[in-house]
């Protein structure tokens, strides 16, 4: 039986850790070079659910940049859903998730959405940048994981609701 | 003491002789000496060196390689090579200039020489291969032939959704497919590389069609919702193209419905991986018809001039008996303009002699009378490209669909206006304006729609709004604008900027007070002083039109509470 497919997007500041996320998570991936050269690069994971069909998530790596809006849009077209990373460690990263999330929804209105955010080691319990994200997370009502690229806490989890998302949509 | 004095004369005088006797030895030994120092310095300095062995190097040369050449070779190969190859390090435009006149001859010798030998091979083995499968007796295999001879083949092929980059079928001839790329990923990067030369090379709506890699093209072949890609070895013809083109419509006709609704599910898909493979062994059919029809033609060369005959004796009968050729065509004339007059109906005519091919759109009924009548009519009409277009109620749902998916909020609408659909009215940004235009064309189905959305303009708005709500007001037989009414006008010009007016009509104004004349000449005054503010403020003159208006005693001055005013129209 074939799989669901679906397009994702993983989007957020240039080095907030995206691409460490998907080497942490994926099967099949390309080489980095294609990231630099057209500024995305596809991976690949096959999820499957206890019910139904598997999902095989094409995951768009879309190259980070630090001012939300010069990500070319034309990558987020057909997307089914999208994980936007946040670095826990810099506050600008948290706060530019509204305008990422703003481009995003401009192309897909329907797309499901969560939140990483991730160096999730480098932070301790209290520190503001995790608060900040919880904060902006709820004000968003979107799910969120802090996920770590380096001990891959939340990294699976985080992944598997987007999918769960995209196949039951609310 | 005194016997020393004869030796001293003695030898003074042996001293004296030796100098006689030994002078010209000694002169022979300094010009010795001398010539020994000048070969020395000789052998010092090399740009001496050389100029002296210059005159014999190049005998020498030419005498060893005359006695041993092979010997000669082996010794200077390793130099020259080396200095070739210094020498292209360090001076690559050089070379390429010096070598430029050389290869670009050598160049096109050598392919030309070798496209001859290739058609030749070609031609030889087609030639061998229908040969003996005649002589068995045997139905020619037409695969294995055109395997056997032709100079590209498919290794892949890849149906890719246009959308999102999933890939919906795959088919190839790779005997280890885990050697292979994972194709999954493969059409995402396609995809990718596609999106990226849009945006990268600002192409719009082309796209990318052909990728070359060493050995490898992907041929891309772009449907309304999905697009093939071919991974092919060598170098295909044109033909090529014709028939991936048709792969394509075939596929979005048999999978319309499931290629306009994919979310994900690429089961409905399945049987077409069967055609892709079949495709892969039956891509060259064409070409290998063309090649056999040529051998076909000259082994049934009577059974041609036949038909030419027969053919010669219809087209007579046609000449005389057929109606006059301008009438036909002045009724075709007819015929199309009637329909292409029609709401909704937008198409093109391509006649070649007597085959009419069809490009566009009209609603069911006029397709279907106007291809009635174009046949009734003798013509044969190739229709593959003018579609059906649904009702216009249909289409307005499909509008209204596009205006809640994308928020867009008052809704944009479709305008049929003189054969022509229109979409219409404002959406707040550029990627708004195409995306719904592009969700309308996916939703619709619609080959041709015009995308008249505008871009909203908030201050725009407020500055056309408040001109046409608001009036400038002047004492009483005067063409000045008082300090309040110059505020008021410099505050609306403040609202917004004035050269997104794209009209403003300027109505000066007076009261029936005086002589109509003057009155007259008041109110264009008034008018003018104020067109002088708006010229100032940067508005285009073209834009404006000047009006006068005198209101009679009787007649009321309207919205406004004074008739000695100026007020805007404005758009």
């Amino acid at each position: 039986m074939s799989p669901i497919k679906k397009k994702i997007c993983l989007l957020g500041d240039v080095g907030v850790g995206k691409t460490s996320l998907i080497r942490r998570y994926v099967e099949n991936i390309f080489d980095d070079s294609y990231l630099t050269t057209i500024g995305v690069k596809v991976s690949q994971k096959t999820i499957s659910p206890k019910e139904g069909k598997d999902v095989l998530l094409m995951i768009w790596d879309v190259e980070g940049f630090n001012k939300p809006g010069t990500v070319s849009p034309n990558y987020f077209i057909g997307a089914a859903g999208a994980m936007v990373v946040c670095d826990l460690s810099r506050g600008e990263s948290i706060e530019n998730l509204k305008d990422v999330i703003r481009d995003f929804r401009r192309i897909n209105t329907q797309a499901g959405l969560v939140l990483a955010g991730n160096k999730a080691d480098l932070v301790g319990s209290t520190h503001p940048g995790r608060l900040l994200f919880r904060e902006t997370a709820r004000s968003l009502e979107l799910p969120f994981f802090e996920t770590s690229a380096l001990n891959g806490q939340n990294v699976a989890a985080c992944f598997e609701t987007l999918s769960r998302k995209l196949i039951e949509p609310s | 003491m005194k016997d020393n004095i004869p030796d001293q004369a003695a030898s003074g005088a042996l001293d004296k002789l030796k100098e006689i006797l030994l002078q010209q030895e000694k002169m022979r030994l300094a010009s010795l000496e001398e010539e020994l120092r000048e070969l020395y310095a000789r052998f010092d300095d090399k740009e001496r060196l050389i100029e002296t062995l210059d005159p014999v190097i190049a005998d020498l040369l030419y005498k060893k390689i005359m006695e041993s050449r092979t010997q000669m070779a082996e010794a200077l190969a390793p130099v020259m090579g080396d200095a070739l190859r210094t020498q292209i390090n360090e001076a690559k435009d050089d070379i390429a200039d010096a070598l430029y006149p050389v290869i670009g001859k050598t160049v096109r010798k050598s392919v030309a020489e070798a496209m001859k030998n290739l058609m030749q091979a070609i031609n030889e083995r087609i030639d061998n291969l229908v040969n003996k499968s005649f002589g068995r007796r045997k139905k020619i295999d037409k695969i294995t032939l055109l395997r056997e001879v032709l100079p590209f083949h498919v290794q892949q092929v890849f149906l890719i959704h246009r959308e999102t980059g999933l890939l919906l079928s795959h088919a190839s001839n790779n005997v280890d497919p885990a050697s292979a790329p994972n194709e999954d990923m493969v059409s995402g990067m396609l995809t990718a590389i596609r999106e990226f030369s849009k945006t990268a090379f600002a192409a719009g709506d082309q796209s990318l069609h052909e990728i070359q890699y060493d050995d490898l093209n992907i041929i891309i072949e772009e449907g309304k919702y999905a697009y093939l890609a071919f991974v092919v070895s060598g170098t295909p013809g044109s033909a090529f193209k014709e028939v991936i083109k048709d792969i394509e419509h075939k596929i979005h006709l048999a999978y319309y419905k499931d290629l306009r609704a994919f979310t994900g599910d690429t089961e409905p898909f399945g049987p077409i991986r069967g055609t892709l493979e079949s495709f892969i062994n039956a891509v060259h059919e064409p070409m290998f018809r063309e090649a056999l029809a040529g051998r076909e033609k000259r082994s049934k060369a009577p059974a041609f001039i036949l038909l030419g005959l027969i053919a010669a004796i219809i087209a007579v009968v046609i000449f005389f008996f057929w109606p006059d050729t301008a009438a036909r065509e002045a009724q075709l004339k007819n015929v199309l303009n009637s329909y292409q007059q029609r709401e909704g109906s937008f198409f093109s005519v391509e006649k070649a002699d007597n085959r009419l091919t069809l490009r566009g759109q009209a609603y069911a009924a006029d397709r279907r009378e106007l291809l009635q009548a174009l046949e009734e009519a003798g013509f044969e009409v190739n229709s593959e490209a003018f579609t059906v277009l649904p009702s216009l109620s249909v289409l307005r749902e499909t509008v209204k669909r596009v205006s809640r998916n994308l928020g867009l909020n008052p809704p944009i609408s479709l305008i049929a206006d003189s054969a022509q659909l229109y979409l219409t009215g404002e959406v707040p940004d550029e990627l708004a304006r195409i995306r719904a235009a592009r969700l309308f064309a996916a939703q619709s189905a619609l080959p041709l729609i015009w995308n008249g959305l505008r871009v909203a303009n908030p201050a725009r708005e407020r500055l056309i709004n408040s001109l046409n709500s608001q009036a400038l007001y002047f004492v009483s037989g005067s063409a000045r604008l008082n300090s309040d009414s110059e505020k008021s006008l410099r505050q609306l010009l403040s609202m917004g900027n004035v050269g997104d007016i794209r009209r403003l009509v300027i109505r000066g104004c007076a009261d029936a007070t005086g002589k109509p004349e003057l009155n007259k000449k008041l109110a264009l005054r008034r008018a003018r002083a104020v067109q002088a503010l708006f010229l100032k403020s940067g508005l285009d003159s073209a834009r404006i039109t000047l009006q006068t208006k005198i209101f009679s005693r009787e007649e009321p001055s309207g919205p406004f509470p004074s008739k000695r005013r100026v007020d805007f129209k404005a758009e």
